[in-house]
């Protein structure tokens, strides 16, 4: 069987020493060792983009990366974006606008939209479809998610 | 969860040695994007997955003094897009990276695992073809040179030695007034395979009328990604009309052989060869008449 | 604020912040700690006797606890209109992906590995892909014993046929005697996946006293609960159904699949058992939309009246019978949509093939019925050479009139939808090149059943309302529900705690679907309040002293009507409330819609109760070359009766129609000689952000009569029915071409374009007679 590796994981800013299997994702090794479970599970192919997470602040598929690749990387999940009790910008968009159904692509959503303002803080309407097209949303046809997403860019992609 | 050992050497001649060691039934790890999908289909059950991120001097592109450019294997799909962006010789790259997949998957895919992998529909080659690339390979042998033209050799399959690690493309510098346009057809407006996918590459007189150098790659109408060069003899040394471009893309959609799949009916690609065809070289003649009155 | 303002207000939804902080807790996060993992062997064939099945080395697997096959399980079919189908399969299996037997294990991996060393042995039998195959009397049959199932003895089936339904008004031969014009057309339509993003999940726990608890993410517990007890030959009361957050159903998640499975399981371990269906078997073996095959004839006088319609509508059952049964009767009401017909015939026949058992799917039969339907009505105005919106203008039916099933409308704001939807995309201006224009209209129901709330005042002066089914993201439970009982209880939204209850608690409930939520729980919900402001009075008037008739609750305090100043808050009442006595409780379940019976034979749904009318209209750009397809405008109007939260009904049309535009464009369930294709969103694609063009939702209200609380209709599913006709008949003015079977593909327009090209003549031609 796979010899156990220690890794130390950098995750919302807090470090982690873990002792993982090389064959775990990063999505396993968030949700089953860390209790992460804001970052989802679906399709495990990088078809649906659930399992965003941010990787030295760029939006990658948690599912699709071995959580030993991980280590020496600053890792944010959806749990690390509010700052002292407050939502980060783009989570307070999603909620205003009503960009939130049943919510459960809603966490990718919105860490690949954060990656979106921080590397393009005035997008066009073209580049935030072509940036957020990763993501799959069943619920809202996507009209609230553009809203939230142009709301974020009005107040400020940065946290508060 | 997978049930493979996992190893990070520091040096191409480790990489090497644990790839040719007896029984090693080991695999590379670039971005991963396409290998942890096989694992998890089970097509491949490796013992080992050997990460190359340990590796020095595999990342980031370099441009030389000669104009050409030195692309390193782990450059993400996403560092080309950017760096290529508004380089109208290269823009066709640039492009065919920012459709590859989506954003998540642009971030993490490298240019290396896209050309290993050998997909017939492999996104990023068709540009590659059109500028000349060539790629630079280190094996137990040691160290190598070969072009991208003729390096993929059918699904899946390349001219790379199992124990050969891929380390950088260069692409050779492009004359003055040359621009490069890349386009795929997709079952929805993004992140997609492609069913067709093809890049042109045009150098222009002086005048901006004449071509005096083009190429014409398709990806996903043949077993691997290639350059029409019947209508690239057609359209080189003319001036551009509409029968000649349309000519010329009867002549690229013959050469190629298209396959009907899940994802699209033969009929249809043949059809699409010749749009895009068109489509790309006109938008390539575009951005290099631009380039022409710049200077 | 006033709190009586808080109906029609946009309100932010209860759970939006934690849904949006990532700490809201679906099924797929939820654990039962020392759970074991299960998976479901299912079969790599469509039609086949199982010969053999040979266990032993799965058993004899290490980290295996137990596997279980059909025959180890008591003869029972599931509950539904015609039980024909068994937990697993037995002796023959009948679809690509069927479950044969179950195995639970240490992890996942182990539970799959051992599922794969179970042998089993073939002896294939013929395939049947083809309903109007199936349906031939000298086809081989899926069900040799069919006619020992139970189910109702007035619907009418035969053979592979399992319902015909039919529908008749007047006489339809004299209607055709009398038209100026008689069209034909075919149409047909493909399965696609509700495509939630969360997959299917469960956890069985048995107890010591035999009671069984599954923790599932469904969106209709006491159901569940039915088909759980059913299979485990229990009381449903020793069955505990706790329903978990659910990431989106759309009818998916209503029918009982893995539950039974994992309390068996559970049962036979005495372990826990989680089980999740991945996405692969989602859309190898799931419950996707039945496809259909519409043939119509229609008359109409030259002034556009349409005077004769007889339709006939082939609907692709799969292997079992499921929710197909309904599907003829829908069938039947929508393709004679909200119009006025004065003769009419509609024959539905549901016919088993070997393929999945299709099922409920938001709007089941409905978005299949306007493909067809509405393309053909804009064929019959170019025959006429009337305006489509003309010619619907000319036939719709209003306040009063009778439906072809008999039913007699009322509050229908279908004119209204109808303008609305066409003048927000400027329906009278000229179209440019490769543009063009369409829409759709439609009815749809409400559905209703029995809802039960219960309503206590908490500490603080809290309201908590628990309710018997869970939200699925439509925001009917927590958005509409605490308004409505906010509103009520006069008090702010944010002293509204829900709590969605499991069947423990009695609070019987026919689920969140059908459209049905926000309107039943809400009645409920209302209800329940009511009842518990007459307590909460009781219970003041001692204090205040005077007479309940003389108070007013009111901003979280009651009052005295007449001197404002003497009040009592609810806090203060909660708190001397020691006995918790401030608690009451409501049962809605209103009175169906009428019809007339004569009219319908074998419909086992004859009619749609407090019905919601809508309209569609696009605009879209055909690229010649490419065949692609650009949605330039999307307006889509609803007459939701009274608007409970404007956002959120919003939200449901915005996202009904982009699932619209997947069907209509790019979703496909593929079978190839009875085997599923496509099973991986690699190759079953969904539009993303980039596909999706921003929805104008237009809010009609006409309030509707009766039971309905403030006049509200039902809206969930509505929005996912007219998209694939609107675009459609937009494709047609834009391209000049026909699509007559979804999806329409760029590569499907491209090749009618082709064609029309290359033979000189039009791909769909109508049929005049006269």
């Amino acid at each position: 069987m796979s010899a156990h590796r220690d890794v130390v994981l950098e995750v919302n800013g807090n470090r982690h020493a873990l002792r993982v299997d090389p064959g775990a994702t990063l999505l396993e090794v968030l949700r089953a060792e860390l209790g992460l479970r804001g970052t989802k599970e679906n399709c495990l192919e990088g078809e649906c983009g659930a399992c965003t997470v941010l990787v030295d602040g760029k939006a990658v598929n948690s599912c699709l990366m071995l959580a030993v690749r991980a280590e020496g990387k600053k890792i944010t999940t959806i749990e690390g974006l509010a700052r002292g009790g407050e939502l980060h910008p783009v989570q307070r968009a999603f909620v205003e606008e009503g960009a939130v159904q049943c919510g459960y692509c809603t966490p990718g959503f919105i860490m690949s939209a954060v990656d979106l303002l921080e590397s393009n803080p005035d997008p066009t309407d073209d580049e935030v479809d072509q940036g957020l097209a990763g993501n799959i949303c069943r619920c809202t046809g996507y009209t609230r998610i553009r809203r939230a997403v142009h709301a974020a860019i009005r107040h400020g992609g940065e946290p508060a | 969860m997978f049930d493979v050992d996992y190893s990070e050497p520091r040096s191409l001649s480790e990489v090497i040695s644990l790839l040719t060691a007896p029984d090693a039934g080991a695999v590379l790890l670039a971005g991963g994007t396409d290998l942890i999908v096989d694992l998890r289909h089970g097509k491949l059950s490796p013992r080992r997955v050997i990460s190359l991120w340990g590796v020095p001097d595999l990342r980031g592109v370099r441009r030389q003094d000669s104009g050409a450019f030195s692309i390193g294997a782990l450059t993400t799909a996403s560092e080309i897009a950017e760096f290529f962006a508004a380089c109208p010789e290269a823009v066709g790259l640039s492009e065919a990276a920012r459709l590859l997949g989506s954003r998540q998957i642009q971030n993490v895919a490298t240019i290396g695992g896209n050309i290993c992998k050998a997909s017939p529909g492999a996104d990023l080659v068709p540009p590659l073809l059109c500028l000349g690339a060539r790629i630079a390979l280190s094996g137990p042998l040691g160290s190598r040179e070969a072009k991208i033209d003729g390096f993929l050799t059918g699904p899946g399959r390349s001219a790379r030695d199992d124990a050969e690690i891929l380390t950088s493309i260069l692409l050779p510098p492009q004359h003055a007034g040359s621009a490069t346009a890349f386009l795929k057809i997709m079952r929805r407006r993004a992140e997609d395979l492609s069913i067709v996918s093809a890049c042109a590459l045009v150098e222009l007189d002086g005048s901006g009328e004449r071509i005096l150098r083009c190429r014409i790659a398709l990806g996903a109408v043949a077993p691997f990604p290639f350059l029409s060069l019947k209508a690239e003899e057609i359209l080189t040394g003319s001036r551009l009309s509409t029968q000649l471009l349309h000519r010329a893309a009867a002549a690229a959609r013959d050469e190629a052989k298209p396959i009907s799949d899940i994802r699209a009916s033969m009929e249809y690609r043949r059809g699409m060869i010749e749009v895009l065809v068109c489509r790309a070289v006109l938008i390539a003649v575009e951005r290099a008449r631009g380039g022409v009155e710049n200077q | 604020m006033n709190p009586s303002m808080l109906i029609g207000r946009s309100e932010v939804r209860l759970d939006a912040q934690e849904k949006a902080e990532g700490t809201y807790v679906y099924g797929m996060d939820f654990s039962v700690p020392g759970s074991l993992e299960a998976v479901v062997l299912r079969s790599p064939v469509p039609h086949a006797r199982i010969v053999k099945i040979d266990a032993s080395r799965a058993e004899s697997l290490r980290g295996v606890h137990a596997v279980i096959l059909g025959r180890d399980l008591p003869h029972v079919f599931f509950n539904n209109n015609l039980e024909d189908q068994p937990f697993l399969a037995r002796s023959v299996v009948r679809y690509h992906g069927e479950p044969m037997a179950l195995v639970a294990a240490e992890t996942r991996e182990r539970a799959a590995e051992a599922a794969a060393l179970i042998r089993v042995d073939f002896d294939p039998l013929p395939v049947l892909e083809d309903p109007e195959l199936a349906m031939l009397p000298e086809s081989p049959l899926i069900h040799p014993q069919w006619q020992s199932y139970v189910v109702d003895p007035q619907v009418r089936r035969g053979g592979n046929v399992c319902c015909h339904t039919i529908l008749t008004r007047g006489d339809i031969e004299a209607g055709f005697a009398l038209a100026d014009i008689v069209v034909e057309g075919d149409y047909s339509t493909q399965s696609v996946h509700q495509g939630h993003v969360e997959p299917r999940v469960a956890i069985a726990e048995s107890a010591g006293d035999g009671t069984i608890t599954v923790y599932c993410n469904t969106q209709l517990p006491y159901w569940t609960r039915t088909q759980v007890a059913r299979l485990m030959q229990m009381q449903e009361e020793a069955v505990r159904i706790v329903p978990l957050g659910i990431g989106g159903g759309f009818g998916s998640k209503l029918y009982a699949q893995i539950e039974p499975y994992v309390a068996l399981l559970a049962r036979r371990t005495g372990r826990p058992v989680r089980m999740v269906t991945s996405l692969e078997e989602e859309l190898t073996a799931g419950l996707p939309r039945h496809p259909t095959r519409t043939h119509l004839k229609t008359g109409v006088m030259s002034d556009g009246t349409i005077v004769a319609h007889q339709t006939r509508m082939i609907i692709d059952a799969g292997a079992y019978a499921g929710s197909s049964l309904e599907i003829a009767s829908i069938g039947a009401l929508m393709l004679t949509g909200p119009y006025r017909l004065p003769n009419v015939r509609m024959d539905g026949f549901s016919v088993y093939t070997n393929k999945t058992n299709f099922g409920a799917y938001r709007g089941p039969g409905g978005p299949q019925s306007l493909f067809a339907l509405e393309q053909h009505l804009d064929v019959l105005a170019d025959a006429l050479g009337l305006d489509p919106l003309e010619l619907r203008l000319r036939n719709i039916a209003g306040d009063g009139d009778e439906l072809a099933n008999g039913q007699v409308l009322q509050g229908v704001g279908l004119r209204e939808a109808l303008l609305k939807a066409a003048a927000a995309i400027d329906w009278g201006a000229a179209a440019q090149a490769n543009r063009g224009k369409g829409l759709a209209l439609g009815w749809w129901t409400t559905t209703l059943q029995v809802s039960t709330v219960r309503a206590s005042l908490e500490a603080g002066g809290k309201v908590r309302v628990r309710v018997g089914t869970p939200e699925i993201g439509t925001g009917a439970i927590m958005g509409g529900v605490p308004q409505i009982a906010a509103e009520t209880m006069g008090i702010p939204m944010q002293d509204v705690i829900i709590e969605v209850a499991d069947t423990g608690s009695g609070l019987r409930d026919w689920g969140s679907q059908g459209s049905r939520t926000a309107f039943n729980v809400g009645r409920a919900a209302r209800a329940a309040c009511q009842n518990l402001i007459a307590k909460i009075l009781a219970a003041a008037s001692g204090a205040l002293g005077m007479e309940p008739e003389g108070l007013l609750l009111e901003d979280s305090r009651v009052s005295i009507r007449t001197d404002a100043g003497t009040c009592i808050s609810l806090a203060a009442l909660a708190a001397t409330d020691a006995g918790g006595e401030l608690i009451a409780e409501a049962v809605s379940n209103p009175e169906p819609a009428r019809h007339k019976t004569e009219r319908l034979s074998s419909a086992v749904y004859p009619a749609f109760h407090y019905p919601h009318f809508y309209c569609h209209a696009c605009e879209v750009e055909v690229d010649p070359d490419t065949g692609q397809v650009r949605v330039l405008k999307y307006a889509a109007a609803h007459d939701v009766g009274h608007a409970i939260n404007p956002a959120l009904i919003e939200g449901q049309i915005e996202g009904g129609a982009i699932q619209g535009v997947g069907m209509a464009f790019m979703e496909d369930v593929r079978y190839r000689h009875g085997l599923r294709e496509n099973c991986t969103w690699t190759d079953y694609k969904l539009p993303t952000i980039a596909d999706a063009p921003d929805v104008e939702s237009i809010i009609v209200e006409h309030p509707v009569p009766g039971e309905a609380l403030f006049g509200m209709k039902g809206l969930g599913e509505a929005p996912v029915i007219p998209p694939p006709a609107a675009l459609a008949n937009a494709v047609y003015r834009a391209a000049g071409v026909r699509i007559t079977s979804l999806p329409m593909s760029a590569e499907r327009i491209w090749t009618a374009l082709h064609a029309r090209g290359s033979t000189e003549a039009e791909s769909a031609e109508p049929q005049s007679s006269r």
